[in-house]
């Protein structure tokens, strides 16, 4: 038998045990016989497809060790065990070790050669934390084990460096790793060094910290530095240069640790770097450098200019901690430092944190007696962004301030964002067949609006013509030939999802055969899974449905009552006469009737009444007495805040793992006579729907009656507060409707302005300003909202706090004062409580917007805030709108 | 098709000697106005502002590793790449993962010292430098030297310095192509120094967001509003955070807010003392510049290519590019100006500076032939032409393989999956550029006929 015949045979078998030692006994010939053959078998198997590429895989050792053994060159060995489908193995110790045993006979330059290429080839690993633990990284066990036996110096790779540490975190994970075995590592004097300079290690000297701690292996040459084994100088040096090279807080966490272990003497501090770094560089460092540079300073070891420059680079730190703690510093420094410390205090002046404002005049003031001209200049400028008494306080030492009062924001204009304009009427079959094709997910109300109303008006005027153009769509988008089945399992959402909806509507025109034993099919379905969807969805669905079945019998109407014709969703009353005219005494469509007239503007022209009156069929009778009576009545909305008993967590329902919550209830109660589908819709308890995304098509359904879509809303809304679709553009949209507004839609404002999501919190910004702009907000509702939501810890204050805070940006300053006079008492803390996390916030709101506005009222219990003693942001605050409220 | 690899070629490593206050750049091989320059030296003189040109150039240098997307080390840094203007000095970068575009302009005012050259080249960053750089403050100037003459005699012996790099046809063309999208964006907010430290602290890391002037600031929206600027991916703006100790204020840049409401590139460019640093961020962090297909309607005219060289053969690395002073110059109307300087950039031999609203020369220095490959989209659509697959079934309706392309005054509009996603806002697709050809054709020479 010939030896590749002999290898294949072994490879098959999924043998790598007993194929080593029969590759070992092959002589010059054998090898190159197998060598020619291997990796045409290896392209062969792998060509077919997923099945071969699982067949290699288990047999990933015996390709490596045959390739290994047998391919002459260093470089197509190299190639050969970095290949995609080979590199991956799962015990890499193992298949090292029976690697370098079939190479060993190898010559030194052809092993040192291939040596230097694996270490090269090594790529970053991209894998999980406890996966390298375990595994290492790929193919760096072959690599290391061949540069050990060769004796070579390895190549600069991170990767090998990275590998390395991973070896030696999990040898001390299993007690495996000691010092002493560390410190006689062949390894550590190169890879030592470049473990400062690699990216990527962090992650495995981050594990060692968390699981090895006082057994890792930075506690290991931790210790070894200290007993002379390591040197020093290169683990002080190189977290230097790691520092110098900055990174991500993990990236620089680790040698954080390294450094405090060391600690290192204050003549290894190199205090220029640590200042030049405090500006740029990552939390971790920043606390270190804090406690370093301090250290020198209290040894007299630090110059007032690094003194100077590092306070500065602190006070304009974004973290308040690195503030407060420049401030601690300042204060204890001598007086000679003045023309250092003032700067850093001026910048403290800019920063939005006025509880530090206090102090940063104080220390300013003790300093200046001793400060130049110049630095005294900067204090100055400075200072005009300050509050009054606290000018007053820095004018007394530096000279007159500037008062950069009034307002610092100039109120910005009101200004309403208009929605986008309806797309243009679909008026040919070639025009309606590419935007069926071209409707996108997801569902934009408009786009599907048009869409419909062109199927339904063309095929009426001529069937066969657009069954016809929309041919190239059906047979693209239905599978042929026709199974309905496919389409009706219970989550494919053929009877239900808009989007499948409309596609039906067109497949009743192209193939009505198919799409009657489709409907039939779904129909079975939903008989025993009836639609649960809100009320408000469902005449969207039905005005769909209704189509559908209507195109299937063969059947068409000249025209669509309920279309758009105005993006809030409006239909002009003329508009409607005209197409109920068309209709010719037939009988309009019922859901699509009744969507028409809950489209109605509120206002109408008597006239229009009169018009309909003249009309023959049921529907303009009906139609002429909704005109008569105005439209609908204003259904009445209720929202409130009840405790209810719900299980702890959703997988858990037995009785005992009840709990109490305060949670949202919303009620709407239909006005007296009312057609019985429109009621529908104003009855509530709403429920949730559970696909925030359909919501985008309420706003459309009531555009006259935006609180009663609100409501509805809500409901969804409150299911999941911090969702990423939590209905921020429905409710952008929602504001330029009509109809009053009130606890509903302000209860959903303020849901949308705590939403975690910054776009979401930017939506109901935009409702907001909206709302101002046309003169709607409802002020009172949402600060009260504001109060029991956050009271039930719905929504944090903090985030309620910038939301208004953005609007007070965008010029909803006095609506916005409005909302915090009715939110602010109840959230304000009585005497001896703690005070809620976020206030402060609040408050400073407070204060912008009724600067801005000039309003002056008495904020019930402020006084006593004001009052309170400490220098907290909450105090702060407090007086500072005492101040501006009773002026 | 395997990508190219570049070979950074520098007779020494560009290094920063904080005791003597020397920073000196290495320069690889450039173009000059007498042409193709090995080692050229551009500059020797002080850097009056020693801190924020450091600081702007670790901006820079921090860009060039950068893949936004994905914060696994690249392992592949491109050296930025220097222009003398003249009267500034640009350092360009440009992400790894294409969709982050980075400048520091140091203009006149914090130059003191002598321009050896014009011209354009790549300069030697390495680790030693950055650590040197982030050592640079208080307020000594530094002595800078971007390439050095006397060193020119010495590369006999041959360079001491190479590096080589994988060279992405896309990366290249996103870089050059950048331009040519920022060159569409007009100013749309100003804001001061207090203002802007306070705005971009205040943002998330994640989303694309609409940044919408309110007051003296900006606020984040969800939707575009009139006046608003795209911001998708705010983490792309990290490297503003380090130069807000030196900011006198933020400009920011980008195109009219699009009818169809899609995410849209935008420029963020920070005021610093005598010098500049912008950002130009691509609409969608995953997405590079290369596809965002602006240029294809100035490349597709016919007299795209010879215009080029006309004005090409114009440029002296002039500073900023006065389009009526080339008109005259040339010949040429304004529009086919604007068009000859969008195929000047799509081959990275022109940049645009949204602050001054003005073309500048320079020229990439990676291989012309490279930059200058035609466009994969127009490439699809000129075989689409050639295979026939191309028929009108209106005049304006045509059926391109199995897409159909409406030729509306509105502009064009496809049914293919690609158009539907991005409505126009990344350049016409392959199949609406096919149809207008056949319909451009078809209009020259009616006797022809749609096939």
């Amino acid at each position: 038998m010939n030896p590749w015949k002999e290898v294949a045979a072994r490879i098959d078998a999924g043998d790598g045990k007993k194929l080593a030692p029969f590759l070992s006994t092959l002589d010059e010939q054998g090898r190159r016989a197998v060598a020619e053959r291997l990796p045409g078998y290896l392209s062969e198997r792998l060509a077919q497809g997923w099945e071969g590429q699982r067949w290699v895989q288990d047999r990933t050792d015996a390709f490596r060790i045959a390739g290994a053994a047998c391919l002459s060159g260093a470089a197509q060995v190299a190639a050969w065990l970095n290949r995609r489908d080979l590199r991956w193995v799962r015990e890499p110790e193992a298949d090292a070790a029976r690697i370098l045993a079939l190479i060993g006979d190898r010559p030194a330059a052809w092993r040192e050669d291939l040596a230097v290429r694996l270490v090269e080839r090594l790529r970053p690993p991209s894998r999980s934390a406890s996966r390298l633990m375990d595994n290492g990284v790929p193919g760096w066990d072959l690599a290391a084990g061949l540069v050990l036996e060769t004796g070579i110096e390895p190549p600069d790779n991170d990767a090998f460096t990275t590998g390395w540490l991973w070896r030696l975190v999990r040898r001390h994970s299993m007690y495996q790793g000691t010092r002493d075995a560390l410190a006689g590592d062949p390894l550590l004097g190169h890879l030592l060094p470049r473990v400062f300079r690699a990216t990527g290690v962090a992650q495995a000297l981050a594990w060692d910290l968390d699981w090895n701690r006082d057994r890792g292996v930075v506690a290991a040459l931790v210790a070894l530095a200290g007993q002379g084994r390591v040197p020093r100088q290169v683990l002080v040096g190189g977290c230097v240069e790691r520092f110098l090279a900055g990174g991500e807080a993990d990236e620089i966490a680790p040698f954080v640790t390294l450094w405090r272990g060391l600690r290192p003497e204050s003549g290894e501090i190199p205090a220029v770097e640590f200042v030049r770094l405090l500006p740029s560089a990552s939390s971790p460092f920043v606390q270190l450098a804090l406690e370093e540079l301090g250290r020198l300073d209290e040894a007299g070891l630090l110059g007032d200019e690094p003194f100077a420059e590092a306070v500065a680079a602190l006070t304009f730190r974004p973290e308040k901690k690195y503030v407060t703690a420049a401030l601690r510093w300042i204060a204890g420094a001598a007086p000679s430092r003045a023309d250092g410390a003032l700067p850093a205090l001026a910048a403290v002046f800019d920063q939005d944190t006025p509880a530090l404002w206090d102090r940063a005049v104080r220390l300013a003031v003790k300093f200046a007696p001793h400060a130049s001209g110049p630095a005294l200049d900067m204090v100055r400028t400075a200072a005009s962004r300050l509050p009054a008494d606290l000018r007053e306080k820095i004018a007394a030492v530096a000279g007159p301030v500037e008062a950069d009062d009034p307002p610092t924001v100039a109120p910005a204009a009101l200004a309403v964002n208009p929605l986008p304009a309806l797309p243009p009427v679909l008026a040919s079959p070639e025009d309606l067949a590419w935007e069926l094709e071209a409707l996108r997910w997801p569902d934009e109300p408009p786009q599907f609006e048009r869409v419909l109303a062109a199927l339904v008006e063309l095929t009426h005027r001529d069937r066969d013509t657009v069954a016809q153009a929309l041919r190239s769509w059906w047979h693209k988008h239905w599978r042929q030939p026709f199974d309905p089945t496919i389409y009706t399992y219970g989550i494919s959402g053929f009877g239900r999802n808009t989007h499948a909806l409309l596609m039906r509507c067109a497949l009743a025109v192209v193939a009505p055969a198919d799409s009657r034993k489709l409907s039939a099919l779904l129909a079975d379905y939903h008989r025993h899974h009836p639609y649960d969807e809100p009320a408000i969805q469902l005449l969207v669905q039905r005005r769909l449905r209704e189509v559908v079945e209507m195109l299937e019998a063969g059947r068409s109407v000249p025209v669509l009552l309920a279309t758009p014709t105005a993006p809030t969703g409006h239909v002009d009353a003329e508009t409607l006469l005209d197409r109920m005219e068309r209709l010719e005494g037939t009988e309009p469509l019922p859901a699509d009737f009744h969507q028409a007239l809950l489209r109605l503007p509120r206002e109408i022209d008597p006239r229009s009444a009169v018009r309909a009156e003249g009309l023959a069929s049921r529907a303009a009778r009906t139609l002429a007495e909704w005109l008569r009576r105005g439209g609908l009545p204003d259904p009445e909305v209720t929202v409130g805040m009840e405790t209810a008993q719900r299980p702890d967590a959703h997988w858990n329902t037995s009785a005992d793992h009840y709990i109490s919550v305060r949670e949202m209830y919303v009620r709407i109660a239909p006005p007296a006579g009312v057609p019985e589908p429109v009621a529908e819709l104003c009855t509530g308890p709403a429920t949730a729907l559970y696909d925030v995304g359909e919501t985008v098509w309420w706003p459309a359904v009531m555009p006259s009656h935006r609180e009663v879509v609100a409501a509805h809303l809500l409901e969804t809304l409150t299911l999941d507060i911090d969702s990423p679709r939590g209905g921020g553009e429905v409710l952008a949209a929602l504001v330029h409707g009509d109809g009053p507004v009130g606890a509903a839609t302000a209860s959903a404002l303020a849901i949308g302005m705590g939403n975690k999501h910054p776009a979401q919190r930017g939506a109901a910004v935009d409702a907001l300003v909206t709302l101002t702009a046309r003169g709607q907000l409802p002020a009172a509702d949402l600060g009260q909202a504001i109060a029991q939501l956050v009271d039930a810890g719905l929504v944090k204050l903090n985030r309620i706090a910038a939301a208004l805070d953005e609007a007070t940006t965008a010029g909803a300053h006095a609506a916005v004062w409005r909302v915090l006079l009715t939110a602010l008492p109840p959230l304000l803390p009585c005497t001896g409580d703690k005070p809620r996390a976020g206030l402060g916030e609040l408050l400073a709101v407070a204060v912008k917007a009724a600067t801005l506005s000039g309003e002056r009222a008495g904020v019930p219990g402020l006084a006593d805030v004001a009052a309170r003693g400490g220098s907290s942001r909450l105090v702060q605050e407090a007086r500072r709108l005492q101040q501006q409220v009773s002026r | 098709m395997a990508d190219a690899v570049l070979a950074y070629s520098y007779v020494r490593s560009s290094g920063l000697d904080l005791s003597s206050g020397l920073l000196d750049l290495s320069t690889s091989g450039g173009v000059t106005p007498s042409g193709p320059a090995f080692h050229p030296a551009f500059f020797s003189g002080l850097l009056t502002r020693a801190a924020p040109a450091a600081a702007g150039l670790l901006g820079v240098a921090d860009v060039a590793r950068a893949r936004y997307y994905d914060a696994r080390p690249t392992g592949i840094v491109r050296d930025p790449v220097v222009t003398c203007n003249g009267d500034r000095l640009r350092f360009e970068s440009f992400s790894a993962c294409g969709g982050v575009y980075a400048r520091l302009d140091v203009l006149q005012q914090a130059l003191d010292g002598e321009v050896v050259e014009l011209g354009t080249t790549n300069v030697d960053v390495n680790d030693p430098l950055r650590r040197a750089l982030v050592r640079v403050g208080g307020n000594d100037p530094l002595h800078l030297r971007v390439g050095a003459e006397e060193l020119v005699a010495t590369t006999l012996e041959g360079p001491v310095v190479e590096k080589k790099v994988p060279l992405p046809t896309r990366w290249v063309r996103g870089f050059a192509e950048v331009q040519v999208i920022a060159s569409g964006f007009d100013l749309r907010a100003e804001l001061t120094g207090s203002e802007a430290v306070r705005f971009l602290r205040s943002l998330p890391r994640r989303g694309v967001l609409w940044a919408v002037p309110a007051g003296r600031s900006l606020r984040l929206s969800a939707r575009p509003a009139a006046g608003a600027v795209c911001l998708p991916g705010p983490d792309r703006l990290a490297t503003l955070l380090p130069l807000l100790r030196f900011a006198t204020g933020l400009r920011v840049y980008g195109p009219a807010v699009p009818a169809h409401g899609l995410a849209v590139a935008s420029a963020w460019e920070l005021e610093l003392p005598g010098m500049r640093y912008v950002l130009t961020l691509s609409p969608e962090p995953r997405r590079g510049f290369s596809g965002e297909g602006a240029v294809l309607d100035d490349l597709a005219t016919a007299h795209a290519e010879e215009d080029a060289d006309l004005v090409g053969a114009m440029l002296a690395f002039e500073p900023r590019l006065d389009a009526d002073l080339l008109a005259e110059r040339c010949g040429l109307p304004r529009d086919r100006i604007r068009a000859a300087l969008t195929q000047l950039g799509t081959a990275g031999r022109v940049g645009y500076d949204v602050a001054e609203a003005a073309h500048f020369h320079r020229e990439l220095p990676y291989d012309p032939g490279r930059v200058a490959a035609m466009n994969p989209r127009l490439k699809a659509a000129r075989d689409l032409v050639k295979r026939g697959a191309v028929r009108f079934s209106t005049p304006d309706i045509a059926v391109v393989g199995e897409r159909r392309v409406r030729l509306s005054p509105d502009g064009p509009v496809c049914t293919c999956p690609w158009y539907a996603d991005f409505r126009g806002s990344r350049g016409p697709c392959k199949h609406v550029l096919a149809a207008q050809q056949v319909h451009d054709q078809a209009q020259a020479d009616p006797k022809g006929g749609t096939r």
